[in-house]
């Protein structure tokens, strides 16, 4: 049997479960399957062989048999989930539990007012409209094969659209799975529409219990359209078991700025594809990026910025520290089309690799076809400076509070790009807790 | 308070300390000069606890216990402090920050309370008005982006914020121009007491017509050839180390 028959296999597979115990979809969401699975059947879901999933090869996990049936948590920790929660009144708190969106456990703020709110699995007016625009859009992303999945195979999800005429208020959707059974897949979709001249603060938010095996397969798809501006935070935390794979792509109309903020906390297998398609003039792109990656977990980034239309900006800034026998990828690609003539393009990643078994693969790639540009990428690897550990040390602080203060330095350097204090405080005390750090700021 | 015996040590296999003996007690101020590749910043380096020298024979003990054993941070909490002859930036780490963590951790090791916020707040208000150091600096990252007397200023002001009992400046006089000269040697000077002690490193006498030693000690060929008092260091000044080579070069291994 060769490799492309056992992938198929488990296509096939996937897909008489599906048809057994998947959602009743709505109309218009059946077209978008139909095409996905046309595509996955051809190409099937990567193996080691395939490039992009080298290092990422999760064919075992995702050969036992699914339930796509949604199970409600039978006693929800309530105390971990709202203790979990963004410690922001303002905010409005979307929470989703094993894949379920659990209004009783949701805040929401002080008003709802420019902004909608929708289950993917609801009928609502604006439906058509958004999917029409999603499939059109769709043509222009990387087919990642765990994207048609998700198209194939969606049980959950959601759709924002963001239309403020004031400030935003801050908005957090959280993904928590706990005592999920481990044959559950949920595959969520999200997606969020950033309306004309209109600035939103979203964060998406993944938290596991400890020991949770689950198959999380996860698309968010933003839309920020004519002059809009979005921050998009994710902060992951899926912890030591579970599998999570997820593609984000960020979709941006003229003169608009997105920042996108990772944060790669913690995952058995943890992966995410960033794509942002720099399809129309003026365009301003920012994606930061922290992966913390200790005991056996592996994490996955792979980033691609492209540019398709002249005079737009992209800056890419990641950071990692691989601790214990981690391994981390960080692949970033910069494509400038023939066209994006007047492009400045930006890459930097750097880690930390603190022991022998820790392993990180590096590989930046640009490939530019345009000639009036300005790009640059770099990566470095290293170890902690010993030289600063025995500057720290004697002056007093012992080898663990050093090395703690000089990670902490390390990776906060990314967090406080993030614009909300909120965040930097949440974000900021999850790595502060790993890392044993104890000093006041 | 710092008895050295007969210590050897090298780096990487070669011995760059061939038997240095030295006492300093409290109140006193030795320096210890001596050409390029005599062995001062390796003394300095192997008294700090650096991990790259390797101790082959010799003692060293301080206040009676035997130091050669402890970490780098234990020395510091009993109160030696290694003033760097190339202070490292760290980015992303205040000056403020850090040493606050670092004054607590001396302390809880000493059996003291921690000092509060506001106490370590004036303490360190005060300590920057004798380096004449400025509160930007204290904020921004610990070196990074400082001048050359800056970062020497900051070693200073460690210094006077931690209290050592015996303080080992290695090179601090090099690259400071006359006036951060001055500041530095005042601060050292406003902080002499007959409990604590200094060892000042140098090459060059300049420093210490500004801190006064008690003791010149000359270092050749990773030994101590020759000690007096501070005529020696204006002799070494006028004559150079040439005379003292030839005197010692047959005795030198």
């Amino acid at each position: 049997m060769s490799l492309t028959d056992i992938q198929s296999n488990i296509v096939d597979n996937l897909i008489t479960r599906f048809e057994k115990s998947g959602p009743q979809l709505v109309p218009g969401i059946q077209d978008l399957r139909e095409g996905a699975l046309t595509s996955l059947k051809e190409t099937g879901l990567p193996g080691n062989k395939h490039e992009e999933y080298k290092y990422f090869n999760v064919s075992r996990k995702i050969s036992r048999d699914y339930s796509f049936t949604l199970v409600d948590a039978a006693n929800p920790d309530e105390h971990w989930i709202k203790s979990s929660l963004v410690d922001d009144e303002q905010g409005i708190h979307l929470v989703f539990l094993n894949g379920l969106f659990r209004s009783d456990l949701s805040r929401k703020g002080n008003s709802l007012e420019g902004m909608e709110f929708y289950r993917l699995d609801e009928t609502h007016p604006r439906m058509d409209d958004i999917l029409r625009i999603f499939k059109e859009e769709q043509q222009n992303i990387n087919r990642d094969p765990y994207l048609e999945l998700n198209h194939a195979f969606f049980n959950s999800g959601y759709l924002l659209n963001i239309n403020h005429k004031k400030d935003a208020q801050p908005i957090y959707i959280y993904h928590f799975s706990e005592n999920a059974s481990e044959n559950v897949m949920i595959n969520s979709k999200g997606i969020i529409v950033v309306e004309s001249d209109t600035k939103a603060d979203i964060t998406e938010i993944y938290l596991s219990k400890d020991k949770t095996h689950q198959f999380r397969n996860h698309n968010t798809e933003v839309y920020a359209r004519n002059g809009a501006l979005v921050n998009y935070q994710i902060v992951q935390e899926t912890g030591h078991e579970s599998v999570c794979i997820n593609n984000f792509n960020i979709h941006q109309s003229e003169s608009s700025r997105v920042n996108v903020y990772t944060f790669a906390l913690s995952g058995k297998h943890l992966r995410n594809n960033l794509n942002v398609l720099l399809n129309q003039e003026h365009l301003e792109s920012h994606l930061y990026g922290l992966y913390f990656v200790s005991g056996s977990d592996h994490i996955d980034n792979h980033t691609t910025v492209d540019h398709k239309k002249p005079h737009c900006f992209s800056n890419e800034y990641y950071k990692g520290i691989i601790d214990d026998s981690g391994m981390g990828t960080f692949n970033g690609k910069i494509y400038v089309r023939p066209n994006a003539q007047k492009t400045n393009a930006f890459q930097s990643n750097k880690n930390l690799v603190l022991t022998d078994a820790a392993t990180i693969n590096t590989k930046p790639q640009l490939e530019i076809w345009a000639d009036d540009v300005k790009c640059s990428h770099g990566a470095t690897t290293g170890q902690i400076d010993e030289e600063q550990l025995f500057y720290l040390r004697s002056r007093g602080l012992d080898k663990d509070s050093a090395t703690a203060l000089l990670l902490h330095a390390f990776a906060f350097d990314i967090v406080d790009k993030v614009e909300s204090v909120q965040l930097r405080k949440y974000i900021g005390a999850k790595i502060n807790q790993r890392l044993g750090y104890q000093f006041s700021d | 308070m710092l008895h050295i015996k007969d210590l050897k040590a090298s780096i990487e296999d070669n011995q760059i300390l061939n038997g240095v003996n030295l006492e300093v007690k409290p109140g006193e101020v030795h320096a210890i000069m001596g050409p390029n590749g005599s062995g001062k910043s390796t003394l300095a380096s192997v008294l700090a606890g650096r991990e790259e020298y390797e101790v082959n024979s010799g003692e060293v003990l301080f206040e009676g216990e035997d130091l050669l054993d402890l970490s780098p941070e234990d020395r510091a909490r009993k109160g030696i402090f290694l003033a760097f002859q190339y202070p490292v930036e760290i980015p992303g780490v205040s000056t403020t920050n850090f040493l606050k963590s670092a004054i607590n951790q001396i302390r809880e090791y000493n059996d003291l309370k921690p000092m509060d916020s506001v106490h370590f707040l004036k303490h360190i208000k005060e300590k920057m008005q004798l380096v004449e150091i400025d509160q930007s600096l204290m904020s921004r990252s610990l070196n990074e982006g400082f001048s050359g007397g800056e970062k020497k200023r900051n070693e200073i002001f460690q210094m006077a914020v931690l209290e050592p009992k015996l303080a080992i400046l290695d090179e601090t006089d090099s690259g400071l121009d006359i006036d951060a000269l001055k500041i530095v040697a005042n601060g050292v000077n406003k902080l002499k007491s007959k409990d604590n002690a200094v060892i000042v490193v140098t090459h060059y006498q300049r420093l210490l017509n500004y801190i006064v030693p008690d003791y010149v000690h000359v270092l050749l060929g990773g030994r101590i050839v020759k000690s007096g008092t501070k005529e020696l260091a204006l002799e070494l000044e006028e004559k150079g180390y040439d005379w003292i080579k030839e005197e010692y070069n047959t005795t030198a291994v």
